[in-house]
């Protein structure tokens, strides 16, 4: 094994992270151009464009809320295997204010009034509440009503930007610090512990308002478990996917080794139990009571629709990882790590898109180019975010007084 | 202590972690392999200096989480769907999803023990001593040095050669480790702690043994009172939540029901008993076989006999243990040999066993409508065997008007049809059996014993006292209290008194 001695300096990857952030932006922007456009095209005064556009607002929320829990629970904690990671998780994190730009869009559907007289609305079926549950619905409206939702809104964004601003300043200043009492160390150390709490709270909550409330009838407790689970599997594996294009590319050279993604991976497959485990839990309690207003969520993921996508589901983000990444020698081949950490980013997709589309429509499975092309725009702009950060600043938390053990570090 | 010692292993000391990771590298490549570091905190990369491969563990683990997780799912097809299958919640017998829990855990315990035990078993655990314990220095393994032995018993074990490669290895201090070569023995507290906890661990065997050739009169402990006496609201229960008062709702108008995936409409004859024009069923709408009997008799011992008991006269266990606690307002369950039961289209007795009957629960939800077809052509057969004599085994039932002649005294007539929908009949026989109390065969103008020591003749006016106030008489064996009637109007007594006048014998 060839460990670097730890010279405390920087590594920069300003170029390659330039030419990968303008690569994203390009991405973003034409994704989401062509989107509108196709969106436009489908005559539904945008309403899938807007249910599709929830979708990929989900998956990059996933990832930057992943990066933020990644960042707090390895101070909390006090890990050394991660701090030579630890900073993507830090850029994850550190996109809050593009997730807020992305949030302005929803303005349109929660203001509007087109497309209410032909589906109800464009977005959420609360915001004017029809069909033959409206008096039910109407219930519901102490929570499910605009001003409070976008209060909330802004409420989760506050907490989120606090958070990842702290954490991050805190670890740069961390890197240039020499004194030998790592002040930041200990302040991050002593804070994560309550930026996990205000994390689970405000996660939950914003699940339950963008994502449970789709379907306003159905509630589930467990829902925002569920997401955060997602959120968990996909960090760790885009900083798998991350640190692997960075040594391609001749960064991070035994900074990051065969150690530290057999552990990344562990996460992994932790994760996509985990995922299953709560998923499963979620399911079974409503099945075996069997009461009408818990049902109908899975009622309308077994119609002939959508039926397949949910079977297909237990396979693609359980079983067929699980096995995957079981053997211990796939943990520690980076290129397949690598690709089972692409495979889940993919299938996260698939799981977010099963949560949100069948309330739109159960009858119907809207899936088309305009779903991707979204996603990849989203994408895109979330790599733009999380790319043009590395321009700035050290791509290696090169100041961690752990970093000497995490490159120490073996598996046993 | 015998002086038959002989050495067991060379033991050198270091003082750092980089010392003892170059000795191991040396050792290791010199081609020993009965070896070992000892260290007071884990060592990276000490593995990799003694060349240590990686461990078979995980397959161990592997191999048994399948076993735990199949045998999970044989277990319970196996009781839920083969050994005793009993319909819970309306799910199927076997039902997947119920049982992925219970999978779940298996595969996690069986993983998790045999990773424990194959891992003692691979290090030779347990194991009472190591003659290396002995050693004085040795100590300082848990503390601050770091030691390497290299066992006598390795092929490649040189006295004098073995030394002097630990000795190039830069060790601080070598010696030599004797075995006294007495089969060390457990401490004697050890033993007798041992022999103590595993006589205790056969308690709970005893008990369980205990409890499986015994009867228990104590009722049973209740570890979880919330679970076994839940709070909830049963079908007829009022719940001042809904406007119309009733715990459960209504059906909504245009509902229509299904029973099995089919609509109820398709075939009602089959589903309720009764056909489209709401008469009963005459006989049972399946092919009656032997296999179908059999099926009627297995479904009946599990679902009717704890109540009507196995031979059909209503003395189940439930009931016994209610007599024998004198429940006041018990409703013994009816026997089934009575005639006016026999004598019911075969449709009725399906309504009755689908939806309840008076005091008796429906039984829609845990019994197939095939199973509860079953058991209606099976009671056809153990009610024959009652009356094999009287008619037919396999022959048609009595007829009505065998039951009640039509030339009956019509207020005897009326009486006769009270007795069975004001339920005396519950507990008085009209052929002389004792049920739950007396029969009514025979009643009239016998001399009744009561507890104060006189005899009074039950004549008319005895009769009529006796159904308006139970208690005003009190005959020897009958418990004050026990007898609970629906109201009964001044003619409908008459009815009645009239109907057990003409039982007179
Ligand atoms: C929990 C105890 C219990 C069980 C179990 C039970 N019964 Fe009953 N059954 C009763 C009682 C009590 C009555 C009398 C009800 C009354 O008179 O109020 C009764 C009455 C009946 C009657 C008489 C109906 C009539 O027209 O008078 C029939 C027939 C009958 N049961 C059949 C069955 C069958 C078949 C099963 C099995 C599926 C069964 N019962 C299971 C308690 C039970």
């Amino acid at each position: 094994m060839n460990t670097p001695e730890v010279v405390r300096e920087p590594i920069l990857a300003s170029d390659t992270a330039a030419r990968v952030s303008r690569v994203g932006l390009a991405i973003g922007v034409l994704g989401l151009l062509l989107a509108l456009a196709l969106g436009a095209s489908k005559g539904d005064g945008m309403r899938h464009f807007f249910w599709a556009y929830l979708v990929a607002f989900a998956y990059v929320f996933t990832l930057t809320l992943g990066g933020m829990f990644f960042t707090l629970i390895q101070h909390a904690t006090g890990a050394k295997w991660s701090v030579s990671v630890r900073r993507l998780g830090e850029f994850a994190m550190n996109t809050v204010p593009l997730l807020m730009v992305m949030a302005l869009p929803f303005l349109y559907p929660l203001f509007t009034h087109s497309g209410v007289d032909e589906y109800g609305g464009l977005l959420w079926p609360w915001i004017h509440a029809h069909g033959e549950h409206a008096e039910l619905v109407e219930h519901k409206s102490p929570f499910l009503n605009t001003p409070f939702f976008l209060g909330h809104m802004v409420f989760y964004f506050a907490v989120w930007m606090v958070i990842s601003r702290f954490f991050m300043k805190r670890s740069l200043m961390q890197d240039a610090d020499r004194d030998l009492s790592y002040p930041h160390t200990v302040k991050m150390r002593k804070l994560s512990a309550p930026s996990i709490i205000a994390f689970a709270l405000t996660l939950s909550f914003a699940a339950f308002d963008w994502l449970m409330s789709t379907d306003p009838i159905w509630f589930s407790t467990i829902f925002g478990v569920y997401i955060f689970a997602g959120c968990v599997l996909a960090i760790h594996s885009w900083i798998v996917l991350s640190s692997v294009f960075l040594q391609k590319r001749g960064y991070l050279k035994g900074f990051v080794n065969t150690e530290h993604y057999h552990d990344l991976g562990k996460f992994m497959l932790a994760f996509t139990i985990f995922w299953a485990y709560i998923a499963y839990s979620q399911f079974m309690l409503i099945w075996y009571a069997n009461i009408p207003e818990e049902t109908g969520w899975f009622q309308h993921r077994i119609t002939p629709a959508w039926e397949s996508w949910s079977y297909a589901l237990i396979l693609t983000n359980f079983a067929v990882p699980f096995f995957g990444i079981l053997s211990r020698h796939v943990k520690r081949n980076k290129a397949a790590l690598a690709f089972w950490a692409a495979y889940i980013l993919v299938v996260h997709f698939i799981d977010l898109y099963w949560v949100v589309m069948p309330n739109m429509d159960p009858h119907n499975n809207p899936f088309s180019l305009m779903d991707v092309s979204l996603l990849v725009g989203m994408v895109g702009l979330f790599v733009w975010a999380y790319a043009r950060q590395a321009t700035k600043s050290s791509i290696l938390a090169y100041g961690d007084p752990k970093l000497k053990d995490c490159l120490a570090h073996v598996n046993f | 202590m015998s002086n038959n010692t002989k050495q067991f292993a060379v033991l050198a000391e270091y003082e750092t972690v980089d010392e003892i990771l170059s000795a191991a590298v040396k050792v290791r490549d010199a081609g020993y392999a009965k070896w070992d570091c000892y260290t007071p905190m884990p060592v990276h990369g000490l593995d990799d200096a003694m060349g240590v491969e990686q461990t078979r563990l995980p397959w161990f683990t592997l191999c048994a989480g399948i076993t735990g997780g199949s045998l999970g799912v044989l277990m319970q097809w196996w009781m839920n769907a083969v050994d005793y299958p009993f319909i819970t919640s309306g799910k199927p017998d076997w039902s997947l999803p119920a049982n992925i829990p219970i999978v779940f855990e298996l595969t996690i315990l069986f993983s998790a023990l045999t990773t424990f035990f194959a891992m003692w078993i691979m290090n030779n655990l347990p194991r009472w001593y190591s003659p290396l314990s002995r050693v004085k220095r040795f100590a300082r393994a848990t503390d601050d040095r770091f030691f390497l032995a290299i066992e006598t018993a390795d092929p490649l074990f040189d006295a004098s050669a073995t030394e002097s490669l630990l000795r190039e290895t830069g060790a601080h201090a070598i010696e030599s480790v004797e075995d006294p070569d007495e089969s060390p023995t457990p401490p004697i507290w050890l033993k007798h702690s041992l022999l103590i906890a595993g006589t205790g661990l056969l308690i709970p065997l005893m008990i369980i043994a205990y409890a499986r050739f015994n009867t228990q009169e104590a009722p049973r402990v209740h570890l979880v009172p919330d679970m076994d006496f839940q709070e909830k609201y049963k079908a007829q229960n009022p719940s001042p939540l809904f406007e119309d008062g009733r715990a459960a709702r209504a059906q909504l108008a245009g509902t229509f029901a299904f029973e099995d995936d089919h609509l109820i409409l398709e075939d009602p004859g089959y589903y309720t008993g009764k056909d489209e024009g709401g008469d009963y069923l005459a006989e049972v709408p399946i092919e009656v076989t032997r296999e179908f009997l059999e099926r009627g008799r297995q479904r009946y011992a599990i679902n009717c006999a704890v109540c009507h008991g196995y031979d059909g006269v209503g003395d189940g266990t439930v009931n016994q243990r209610a007599q024998s606690l004198q429940t006041a307002g018990w409703i013994p369950p009816s026997n089934l040999h009575q005639a006016y039961i026999a004598a019911q289209p075969k449709g009725q007795l399906f309504e009755s066993i689908t939806m309840g009957i008076r005091n008796m629960p429906g039984y829609k939800s845990a019994i197939t409508t095939e199973d509860r077809w079953a058991i209606v052509a099976y009671l056809e057969a153990l009610q024959g065997t009652q009356e094999a004599g009287a008619r037919q085994l396999w022959g048609a039932a009595p007829s009505v008007e065998e039951v009640s002649p039509s030339d009956e005294d019509p207020l005897v007539a009326k009486g006769r049809e009270l007795h069975t929908t004001k339920t005396c009949i519950a507990c008085h026989s009209l052929d002389g059996t004792t049920l739950v109390s007396g029969s009514f065969l025979g009643l009239a103008g016998s001399e009744r014993k009561l507890t104060d020591g006189t005899a009074v003749v039950a004549d008319e006016a005895y009769l009529h006292e006796s159904i308006m106030d139970p208690n005003a008489k009190i005959v020897e064996g009958y418990v004050p209290g026990l007898m609970v009637i629906p109201p009964i109007s001044d003619d409908e007594r008459e009815a009645l008194v009239a109907f057990i006048l003409s039982l007179k014998q």
